[in-house]
């Protein structure tokens, strides 16, 4: 689904990735660990389009070059960014940019609209399973929203917009531990043989929910070890330094 | 700019006023860039640059398409500025019964003049006044319907300048919203001078809301002086978009003890058109309250200005006075200017104020269309919240729909 090789990337002269290469097939979960500075969320900026950064290497999402691809056709063919910290944009109801969106990727597929009866079925429920208090949804896009209300809207359009690839950027950070599970739940509940995660974090506690296939460790802007779920529990006990 | 004022009815009682307030505002002349309350809108530059010539003769009137908004409420309709007629629901006769509506005598001598006796504008609407209407609230009593004041411009005008004036009194305890409806359906070119007299009584309530029906060519300036007696509220609302001129001067007096005032506005501008909102809101009592939000939507070399003071008088302690305004600026060849104001004689006040003016927010923009929403889509989402946050505490549905209606129909035509 996901071939990145020998990705280089800079910003402002400042070179952040160096030489990264990853694969993730349909149906897995990766999760990338590593120490602040590391070049973990412009990892995840740059697979879902942000500008700003000089790129270099292979970037290819299911065959095709993801660097031709705009921001928002990356969307509708399925990457989804749940972002570190989520933009407030005021004046913007919250059902109604959800909406707006589903109806963009339904649209770029074929798909007809989905009616505002049928649309607020959809959301209810799926608040519901996240614990997303109704009336959230009418209040404006993240705006006034706590940390952990910010991280469960993401995961609320992560389950409205039901993306190919996923791409958490440290959803984890800043929840509690009821929190840190409901996103969890939400997350496993979505997951299936067909669609892919990237999860990044920085701690194992979301991994003891989350089960991934893969660990990779990204220190200076390069993969430096991968393994299997075990490795991250190493990694907490150990720390980063060790490995550098 | 040849100006062709004349005094018409020599026999008039009023004769000596107006000939004094002529010779007044021909000492002065159009306010421009020197006068410091002109400071970012040079109007004698502006009527200049769009009329050769500008005069007060007679104008030839049509009756104008009927414009009815689709909800229930009284209608008051003028044209060209002048009373024409008005019409309630039938079902409620206590909204007709409890206002007066009468048209103004143009020799009638307002009382703004004393305070503004140097002010070219009042000089000259003054001097030229044709009229206008009165509204009279009767006390006690909670309108049922808004009324909608049909502002229509219908006919042919040829660099005609009108004066008018409107004269609103609200009585004690009473409940009034008005929606100033404007509707310029006339050829040819004009300048508006408006004087407007609004008394708020004790315990009362008025909702004041101005929206424009469509795009106009013409040049709107309009003072309001709204003067609040104790435990009243007033509440202006102002969306404007596709006006080529438009000066709003809103002179507010929080006369009584706990009265509040409350102005939202949010302008959309294209296609070089110049809005300034000015405000002047005086704390003359204790315990007060005055709140400004302030929107400007800048596109394609239009210009925006904010002028907004808060003056607190030594007596008004336990003030609580807000002010904030923002321009958000679509293109480079837009400009919004802000000046902020405060003069504060209290020691036990809170008084904030701010000004930003910027692009649309790039983060925002990403974000949006990392959901899959195609750009051009996202910035008119990220517009259109920027206005309907202002407007989002307005209690009466059909206005707000109407104003949802106005902000969708400027991003089709002015963003696109």
């Amino acid at each position: 689904m996901l071939e990145i090789k020998n990705l280089k990337a800079d910003i402002n002269d400042k070179k952040i990735i160096n030489g990264l290469n990853l694969k993730i097939n349909e149906g897995e979960v990766h999760a990338i660990m590593g120490p602040n500075g590391s070049g973990k969320s412009t990892l995840a900026n740059i697979l879902s389009g942000k500008p700003g950064y000089n790129i270099s290497g292979d970037l290819k999402y299911n065959g095709q070059d993801l660097t031709k691809i705009s921001i928002e056709e990356r969307a509708q063919k399925g990457v989804f960014l749940a972002f570190q910290y989520p933009t407030e944009i005021p004046g913007v109801n919250t059902n109604n940019f959800l909406r707006t969106s589903l109806n963009s990727i339904r649209k770029s597929k074929g798909l007809k609209d989905v009616d505002t009866i049928n649309f607020l079925k959809i959301v209810k429920e799926k608040a519901r399973e996240l614990s997303i208090d109704e009336k959230f949804l009418s209040r404006h896009l993240n705006v006034g929203f706590s940390g952990g209300e910010k991280k469960k809207n993401e995961i609320l359009q992560l389950k409205i917009l039901e993306p190919k690839l996923a791409i958490l950027d440290e959803t984890d950070s800043g929840l509690d531990i009821d929190a840190l599970k409901i996103v969890a739940d939400g997350v496993n509940s979505y997951k299936n043989k067909k669609n892919s995660f990237l999860i990044i974090t920085h701690y194992q506690r979301l991994l003891n929910f989350i089960k991934p296939d893969f660990i990779h460790v990204l220190s200076k802007g390069k993969i430096i070890k991968t393994g299997s779920k075990e490795l991250g529990e190493e990694l907490e006990k150990t720390g980063y330094t060790n490995l550098n | 700019m040849d100006l062709n004022f004349k005094i018409k009815n020599k026999s008039d009682k009023s004769f000596k006023l107006r000939e004094t307030n002529l010779l007044n505002f021909k000492k002065n002349g159009f306010p421009n860039k020197k006068s410091e309350d002109w400071k970012f809108t040079d109007l004698e530059k502006v009527l200049s640059d769009n009329f050769k010539e500008l005069n007060n003769g007679q104008t030839e009137r049509s009756e104008p398409k009927t414009q009815n908004l689709q909800f229930k409420h009284n209608a008051i309709t003028l044209i060209n500025g002048k009373l024409e007629r008005f019409n309630f629901e039938p079902e409620n006769f206590q909204d007709k019964n409890l206002l007066l509506i009468k048209e103004l005598n143009p020799n009638q001598n307002f009382n703004f003049a004393n305070e503004f006796k140097n002010d070219p504008m009042q000089n000259l609407n003054i001097a030229l006044n044709e009229g206008g209407f009165s509204l009279n609230f009767f006390p006690n009593y909670k309108f049922k319907y808004p009324i909608v004041i049909y502002n229509y411009f219908s006919g042919n005008f040829k660099n005609k300048i009108i004066n008018n004036s409107e004269v609103i009194n609200i009585s004690k305890n009473s409940e009034v919203t008005i929606i100033d409806y404007l509707i310029d359906e006339s050829q040819g070119n004009f300048f508006k001078n408006t004087f407007r007299y609004l008394d708020i009584g004790s315990e009362s309530t008025l909702n004041y809301y101005f929206i424009n029906k469509n795009e106009s060519k013409n040049f709107f300036y309009d003072f309001s002086k709204v003067s609040l007696s104790k435990n009243s509220c007033f509440e202006k609302y102002l969306f404007s978009s596709g006006i080529k001129f438009n000066k709003s001067d809103n002179n507010i007096k929080l006369n009584g003890e706990n009265s509040s005032s409350k102005i939202y506005s949010g302008l959309f501008l294209g296609k070089n058109n110049h809005h300034e909102i000015k405000t002047n809101v005086e704390h003359l009592k204790p315990n007060c309250h005055s709140h400004q939000d302030i929107k400007n939507v800048l596109t394609t070399g239009s210009k925006g200005v904010f002028q907004g003071k808060i003056f607190v008088d030594s007596i008004a302690q336990k003030t609580n006075a807000y002010q904030l305004s923002k321009g958000l600026l679509l293109d480079e060849n837009s400009e919004f200017s802000s000046k902020p104001e405060l003069e504060i004689y209290a020691d036990d006040v809170k008084c904030s104020h701010g000004s930003t003016s910027g692009n649309i927010d790039r983060d925002a923009l990403f974000y949006l269309k990392s959901r899959g929403i195609y750009e051009k889509e996202a910035i008119k989402i990220i517009i259109k919240g920027f206005l309907e946050s202002i407007f989002e505490n307005i209690k009466n549905e059909d206005v707000k729909k109407i104003l949802t209606n106005h902000i969708n129909t400027s991003l089709e035509y002015g963003y696109r």
